[in-house]
């Protein structure tokens, strides 16, 4: 496999194709159990202070990629070497010590908050776990964090059901980065936040970015956040890595069909606009029962026979645009 | 003009808490013409849904219309008072004249009864065809909405669909009865992209063939500007702004209005930063009784505190809820 020359860019994270499988319940009592192939190769790099935007359908296994990128799921097979080291394979002490270096901002921040907790005291829990600094000093260090999050210093005294959606996202976030991390997955994080409250927590995560020269793996299913946020574009689909590239590249010239069809289907807040955008009929074929070939085709409209036998390898075209589909350069 | 199909004048509703009583919806007004997509679009809370299921009495027990609303339903001859219908009487709007389509269809669907029998009971309810006229009518809705193997799938269960074919199931399901009012409560908010846009467009057809209105609910502004007529922008359970769908994205009024619009960002092209609105918007039980975007505002002045916008009319097709609307550029 083509992997893109990569001496101009520092590696913080790569893959080596990564693989994992699940395995469902029997079909009947003494049947098989069926294997539902959810990650299905992905080899990539993530470099030193990018946003690399992950995007793709539900189900198509962007969240099981970043779970395996952060070692919190083992891979079927594969390696994911951080900071030169294959955490896969870490024993546990060496492990503990990594681990504070890879935070995860998750989509429901109630849910990933304790109930029964101080906002206080879960910022500064961190701190304590990995016995950072003096004890004394940590009370400095949340203030310092709560206030990068531009949150009220009197909201430490609260519990999170008290706060709005965007507040509680906010002290997930100081949470996440109270240990400065190096590498932050932010899982559909703005999702389910409002509009007006999305731009402000899009806006954050940019200044801490910034700020503290963090990396970030952005999964989301919406294509306009990705475009803002993302320096580079990875586009999946059914487990595999079909298209990545630079991110005004991939929008304006994207090679991969797929890709296409995900562009042309965002509604653009525009009513000038207005166009077809269903350009691909069907739903993503099931991870239990991978096509042969293309998984991409039984929806592509421009499938042949070769793409329904044989895979698509993930090749370069150009020195930042990577793409898996056997008629790129003739659709382009 | 031509008669509204649904006219919606000065509706409240409350809720009974622990708490006392919350207002969710205020003075909501607004009429939809036959065939009209109107967008109501709002953040979470905004009194969105609240509003739609006034229309269909589905608010839950504890909900109390103020005594000031009204709903008039236009029949043809007949005009229905919804907000008096007695129990009994409700089957004219709900399942007859107005259908609604929810976000989750999963629940929206008895999981142990199959999708066919589903449909053809409320069609035995609300028409006088016999059961074999029923199924043959079910059979030809699932496949109207692009469902393939229509007869294979009417004998099928909820759970052996997908969520994109649920929705379309749940479409056949409303549109079955020829309803005059489709109400789409974040129709395609659970989906994905891809098939979001199919949906939206099995939508737009339908609304076409069958003539019916439509009221599409929605957070998503880019779905509102591929679909919508004309546009209602709800904030903290009122109307802020009326108006045409060109004319609300050319020349929002009012300022929440167009901080929403700012605040997007795009997949058409690139924004250096996005203009977010600072703060949140309140909860029911913080609801004031001036202007509710003062405190996010960067357009109000003395004036504005305490004093409550009249939602007022600024041309024949656009009203508006601010003191300080905003100037044309």
């Amino acid at each position: 496999m083509n992997i893109p020359s990569t001496e101009k860019h520092e590696i913080l994270l790569e893959t080596h194709d990564l693989v994992r499988h699940f395995v469902g319940p029997r079909t009947s009592l003494f049947g098989k159990r069926r294997v539902a192939h959810a990650v299905n190769g992905v080899s990539l790099q993530l470099r030193k202070g990018e946003t690399l935007g992950l995007v793709g359908e539900s189900g198509c296994a962007k969240s099981t990629l970043g779970l395996l990128i952060l070692n919190l799921l083992q891979p079927t097979s594969g390696t994911v070497t951080f900071l030169g080291k294959d955490v896969t394979n870490l024993d546990k002490k060496e492990w503990r010590r990594m681990r504070s270096e890879m935070q995860l901002v998750f989509q429901n921040p109630l849910g990933a908050l304790n109930p029964r907790l101080t906002i206080g005291s879960q910022i500064r829990e961190p701190l304590d776990i990995h016995d950072v600094g003096e004890p004394e000093s940590r009370h400095d260090k949340v203030l310092e964090m709560i206030e990068s999050v531009s949150l009220p210093e009197h909201l430490l005294e609260r519990y999170p059901h008290q706060l709005s959606g965007g507040q509680q996202q906010r002290v997930v976030i100081a949470r996440a980065l109270i240990n400065r991390p190096k590498l932050v997955v932010c899982d559909e994080s703005v999702s389910a936040l409002d509009v007006s409250v999305q731009a402000q927590v899009i806006n954050l995560l940019v200044d801490l970015q910034k700020k503290l020269g963090l990396t970030y793996l952005f999964i989301t299913h919406d294509l306009s956040i990705v475009r803002h946020i993302s320096s580079r574009i990875a586009v999946m689909y059914l487990g595999r890595i079909v298209e990545l590239a630079d991110s005004e590249d991939l929008l304006e010239n994207p090679m991969h069909p797929y890709t296409k069809a995900l562009i042309a289907a965002v509604p653009v807040p525009d009513p000038r606009a207005r166009k077809s955008r269903a350009t691909i009929s069907g739903e993503p074929p099931s991870p239990f029962n991978l096509p042969a070939g293309c998984a991409f085709n039984a929806r592509c409209p421009h499938a042949d026979e070769k793409c329904r036998t044989e895979l698509p390898e993930f090749r370069q075209t150009s020195e930042e645009h990577m793409v898996a589909c056997h008629h790129a350069e003739k659709l382009a | 003009m031509t008669k509204p199909l649904i006219s919606v004048k000065d509706l409240s509703v409350h809720f009974r808490t622990d708490e006392g009583l919350v207002t969710a919806v205020e003075n909501v007004t607004f009429d939809i013409a036959p065939g009209e997509i109107l967008g109501l679009v709002g953040e979470s809370g905004s009194g969105k849904s609240v509003t739609a299921k006034a229309l269909m009495l589905l608010n839950p027990d504890n909900a109390v219309y103020d005594p000031k609303s009204s709903i008039t339903l236009n029949l043809g001859e007949e005009q229905v008072d919804v907000l008096s219908l007695r129990p009994k009487e409700r089957l004219v709007i709900r399942g007859g004249a107005i259908s609604m389509i929810f976000q989750e269809p999963m629940a929206s669907f008895a999981p142990a009864i199959s999708i066919g029998d589903q449909m053809v009971e409320q069609l035995l309810i609300h028409s006088d065809m016999n059961k074999a006229r029923a199924t043959e009518m079910s059979i030809e809705m699932l496949a109207r909405v692009g469902i393939p193997d229509a007869a294979q799938r009417f004998r099928q269960y909820a759970f052996e669909f997908s969520g994109g074919m649920r929705q379309r199931a749940m479409i056949a399901m409303a549109i079955a009865c020829e309803p005059k009012l489709l109400i789409a409560d974040e129709p395609t908010t659970a989906l994905d992209v891809t098939i979001q846009a199919q949906i939206l467009e099995l939508l737009s057809d339908l609304k076409k063939d069958l003539g019916m209105a439509l009221i599409l609910i929605t957070h998503d502004l880019g779905v509102i500007a591929e679909a919508a007529d004309d546009v209602a922008v709800m904030y903290a359970g009122r109307i802020v702004e009326e108006a045409p769908v060109l004319d609300l994205f050319d020349n929002p009024l009012h300022h929440y209005t167009k901080g929403l619009l700012n605040s997007l960002p795009r997949v058409d092209r690139k924004v250096e930063r996005l203009s977010a609105i600072a703060g949140a918007a309140p909860p029911p039980h913080e609801f004031v009784e001036g202007c509710r975007f003062e405190p996010r505002c960067g357009h109000c002045s003395d004036n504005c505190t305490g004093v409550r916008p009249e939602f007022h009319r600024v041309s024949a097709t656009r009203r508006v809820a601010c003191i300080h609307p905003v100037t044309a550029p």
